[in-house]
Order: structure tokens, then sequence, then C-alpha cells
């Protein structure tokens, strides 16, 4: 496998393979992203297309990259915040800020059920009181994997703060976790999506 | 072993750690995480805590279909191509003069290459032809079949990770490529009618396979020249590369390309194979007859080469409306003054049906107009009809052509 930092490369240089592999590998992690700032798909198949046609605008002369997944969400983010700005002027005249709309599965799972146990109105709780923004850095911390440094590049953010709403939202879910020893309760509802790694050693 | 360092860990520590976290989004080194709960029962539950928190964060999201993944995908690539022509054009003038100089030695060269191929009697397709098949599907040089499953899929070869990414899964060839090998091995994309494709070679060069084609290419270029085999119609746009010429070859005829854009229809059934020249130059080669006789010619752009196949013979003729010839690229059909026959061969083929004409039918009226083939049989039918004044009815996959009978009309 090559690096993030060699398609990088070879795509600067003007290799043919490079921006199709690109395209590929990112476009539906960046329409999944889109979709937590506007519900407009069209808007936001079109800012990925903007996206790619800058790209090729000033491929020889963009910066170096490692991580290819970031710099696409960084630079997407603030494409689609001004994008949004055209559209609906009025609504986002008074704040410069994207507000994602997170909503976790395990929180979508729990919506239809009628009856919840203690634990899963525990976890309910939890989840609801996580703010806009302590998800959106959640999201770029234990989906995209990012680290602070990134994070608070992309949102905009101190450091300490970035790292203290992580821990503020982390103390909520240790709560729950240590309160009960349900453990393979919540595997059950995931292990239909994802492939855990624990399923297979357990 | 690292892992050992984080025994000690806290759960706040462990999900501050990236290795920790790609384990349980991608289960990346799995084995050696397994191996390590395994052996320090303690460290397992908190893992399994530290598991537990990052699945809860997990979010709902939502799927990019796929039609929107290709359609974005060919708007980026499109604009590419005009933004590299419009860097391009300055240079233009001066390439197409080497072009010709690095065209003449390549014909010398071919001689012997000729020489050499006449011997192992050139290239037989492993796939059934595409006329009797009903799936699209992608051969791979090692026997697996990938179907394509859409009427117009996408294949794109990745040279440098040795992946092929068809429509929007990924196979990796790397561990199906033996080192070594004397020839390079050849895939198939094998179309049926009813359907197209597109294809970007290991080489960046660009291919439009028509309705009813057979394209074997190798997954990398290795050798001095670039070839690969057509049967039916395609439409190229050749990567340059000065040291490396690519050569179609399509009936027993070779099209030598240094890095141009052209047409090539070449089905079995037609009478000619007909090479179209949009940018560059080209030089199409048949086979000579006892070594005699002048065996190539080299268009300029804006020319057709037709070759009659019976008669082993070229003719080459000034092409002003190019359209004519892609418009099938981008799901059009147009026709300026062509019969009938011709252009209802061309239904059949786009649509996957048998078009029946009565046999005192006037086939060889000439009609002009334009198709657009991403509508219904029905729809294209009514056209036609219109044009030519005949009815038509059309039963599962045949239409049957009826001449409209004057003394129906007058009721």
């Amino acid at each position: 496998m090559k690096t993030d930092k060699k398609i990088w490369d070879d795509f600067r240089k003007g290799e043919n393979y490079a921006l199709s592999h690109i395209y590929f590998q990112h476009v539906q992690m960046l329409f999944r992203y889109g979709k937590k700032f506007s519900h407009d798909d069209e808007l936001i198949k079109d800012t990925i297309q903007d996206l790619f046609f800058d790209l090729i605008r000033t491929r020889k002369n963009i910066g170096e990259t490692d991580n290819i997944c970031f710099y696409l969400m960084a630079s997407f983010r603030r494409k689609l915040s001004k994008s949004i700005k055209r559209k609906i002027p009025l609504e986002y005249s008074d704040s410069n800020e994207l507000i994602a709309e997170i909503v976790y599965s395990a929180e979508h799972d729990l919506i239809d059920k009628e009856e919840l146990s203690q634990r899963e109105t525990a976890v309910k709780k939890a989840l609801a009181e996580l703010s806009a923004k302590q998800r959106e850095i959640l999201f770029y911390k234990f989906t995209c994997n990012f680290d602070y440094e990134q994070i608070c590049e992309i949102m905009n953010l101190q450091y300490d703060s970035a790292r203290k709403q992580v821990s503020r939202a982390l103390k909520a879910m240790k709560e729950i976790l240590s309160g009960s020893d349900m453990f393979l309760f919540f595997l059950g509802i995931l292990s239909d999506r994802k492939n855990s790694p624990a399923d297979s050693a357990e | 072993m690292k892992h050992q360092q984080y025994l000690n860990f806290s759960l706040e520590q462990l999900l501050e750690e990236k290795s920790f976290i790609s384990w349980v989004l991608k289960q990346e080194n799995n084995i050696e995480w397994e191996n390590f709960m395994e052996s320090n029962p303690g460290f397992r539950s908190k893992a399994k805590k530290a598991r537990e928190i990052i699945h809860l964060l997990q979010e709902r999201y939502d799927v990019l279909d796929e039609n929107s993944v290709l359609e974005i995908w060919k708007n980026i690539d499109k604009y590419e191509q005009q933004y590299k022509q419009n860097v391009r054009k300055l240079k233009i003038r001066r390439r197409l003069s080497w072009a010709a100089s690095v065209l003449l030695v390549i014909s010398i060269g071919t001689f012997g290459y000729m020489y050499l191929n006449e011997k192992d009697q050139g290239y037989q397709f492993v796939s059934s032809g595409a006329q009797q098949s009903s799936e699209a599907r992608m051969v791979l040089s090692t026997g697996e079949e990938i179907a394509l499953k859409k009427d117009n899929s996408t294949i794109v070869l990745n040279d440098s990770t040795n992946q092929v990414t068809v429509n929007d899964s990924i196979v990796d060839l790397s561990e199906k490529t033996e080192v070594g090998q004397q020839k390079a091995q050849m895939n198939e994309v094998v179309i049926p009618y009813g359907k197209k494709t597109e294809l970007l070679l290991a080489d960046g060069t660009k291919v439009w396979l028509n309705a009813g084609s057979r394209l074997a290419f190798p997954s990398r270029f290795t050798g001095k020249i670039r070839e690969i085999y057509l049967e039916g119609e395609a439409c190229f746009r050749v990567a340059k590369n000065e040291n490396q010429p690519f050569i179609v070859k399509a009936g027993n005829l070779n099209v030598k390309v240094l890095g141009t854009h052209f047409n090539i229809s070449a089905y079995p059934s037609d009478a000619n194979i007909e090479t179209v020249l949009l940018e560059g130059s080209v030089a199409v080669e048949k086979p000579k007859t006892f070594g005699l006789g002048k065996s190539e010619v080299v268009l300029k752009p804006s020319q057709k080469a037709s070759f009659i196949k019976e008669q082993n013979e070229f003719t080459v003729t000034d092409e002003p409306d190019l359209n004519l010839y892609i418009a099938w690229t981008s799901g059009w059909l147009k026709y300026d003054r062509e019969s009938l026959w011709s252009v209802l061969r061309k239904v059949e083929r786009y649509y996957n049906v048998e078009i029946q004409l009565p046999a005192n039918y006037p086939g060889d009226d000439e009609i002009t107009g334009k198709l657009d083939l991403k509508e219904s049989l029905d729809a294209v039918m009514v056209v036609l009809a219109d044009a030519s004044g005949f009815e038509y009815r059309i039963n599962e996959n045949k239409v049957a052509i009826e001449r409209i009978i004057k003394e129906l009309q007058r009721k």
C-alpha cells in the first residue's frame, strides 16, 4: 500500500492515477461528513465537486500532507460553510460557525424502543447531554482518529478547550459503564452493523 | 513488545491512544491486540470499556448512491481534461511536428514486430463473444470474473497500487500477477448489447467501450509498446508517452498512436473497420498481401480511414462533423445522411434487440437526426418511425417494422 504522502505527492506531480484514487477513497467520507452540516444533498455534492476542481486548478501549488482525509475534510468544511452561507444568508448572518448535527446509532436505536432498561435510559441520557460541539469533537477523535492539533485546526479551537470537552464527555460515558457490567448488551446492537474485533474473540 | 506500555494505562489514556482507536475502528494489528489481551486479562476489561465507549459514539451516517459518485467523478474527470488542454494549447503546434517524425520510426519498428506476430497468430479472446453473452463482465488475467452490474460501468486501473476499481469496489491485483512473466497477461472486458463502459487504463489512457464490444488489455504496460486488442467499437484518449507507442489491434488492422483522441469501429459483423481521428496523429496499418503495396495510411485530425475487409483496401475521407462518431460516448446517437439500415443496426446494439425489416423495405434511404439513447427503446423507435414513415411493433426483444400501407391511412 502506498502512503498518503506518496499518493498526494504523485497527485501534485500530475500522475494520472492519483486524482481518481483520492476521489474514490474519500468521496463517501466527505458526503457523510457534509450531511452533518446540511440536509441539502445537492449542495453537498456540488461542494465535493468544487473541492476537486480546486485541487486540479491548484495542484502545482498545494502543500504537502501525510493525511489526505484530514486535508480534504478541513478544506471541505471551509468550502461548505461558505456555500451554506451563500444559500441561506439570513440564518447564518449572526454567526460564522457551522453547527454539526450528529446522531449516534445507539441513540437512534433507542428512540423506537418503548421500554428502556435502566442502563439504556442512562446511555440515552448521557448521549443526550453531549452538545453539538462536543459531538463534533468526538466525531473527529473517535471516527476519524484525528489528534488534538488537527481537531483544533479544523474547528478553530484552543487545545485546552478541546481536551476539556473530551474529558467531560468521556466522564459521563465512563460512569454508565462502571455502573453496570452488561457489556454484551450494546455489542448486540452494534454487531449488526460493525465487525467489532472482540466479537470474534468472545 | 510495545503493547506492554498500555498495561498501566487508565481508560482515559487508552482513549487518547491513536493505535488503540485504529484497532477498534479498522481492526489494525488485530492479532497483536488479541494476543496481548489474551495474556493480560486485567487489561482486557479496560480495553472492552474503552472500545464500547468508542462504539457508543459512532454516529448514524448516510451513504452517497453509486450514480452520484460516478456522476461527480465524470465531471471532475472532464474538468481535468479541459484544464489540461487549456494549459497545453500553447505547446500543441510544436508537438504535432515531432509526432510525425516519431511515427515514421515506429512504422519501421513494427515491420519486425509484424513478422514476429504472424507466427503466433495474434490474440485470441478468452471470453465468449460479446454478442452471445448477456452480462457485462471483466475477466481478469487469472480467469477470475467480475460482473459489471451497471448499464454504464466505470473501470479504473491503478498502476502503482496494482488495483482495479470497478464502479465503487476495489479489486487487488498485486498477489495475482506473477513476477517474471514473459508476456503481459491480458484482462478482458466484455460488454453485451445494451450496455457500455468507461475504462481508465494503467497508463492513464481513457477508453469508452461501446455496446457489443470486447477489449483485452494488460494490468500494466511493461514492454516497449502498449498493446491492446479491440473487437467492436471504442473511443480512445491515449496518454502521451513517446517512449512507449500505443497500438490498438482491431480485426487484422494495427492502429498506432502516440497520444491522441480517436474512435475505432470494428464490429465483426460490419463490412468495414473505421478509424476516425479527433486529435493528434495515428497510422492505420493493414495486413500486407505478399509484402506488396502500401500497407498503412497516416491520418490527420478530422479524417476517417475505412478499411473494406473484403477488398483489403483503405479509403480515407475528410469528416467535418466528428460529433457523429463520438456522440455515443455521452449517450447520443447522431447520424447525418446515414442509411436507415445502418442506424437501425446501431439501435439494435444499444438496446440489445433484433430489428426486422420487411424484404422489400427501402433500407438504403438516408436519414439525418439525433437519438437520445438514455430514453426507452419505444421513445427512440417513435422518432425513427416518424422520420422514415414506418410502423413498428415491439415484442420482447424483437422489433418488427412494417411499411405504412396507404389504403389504411385514409381512415
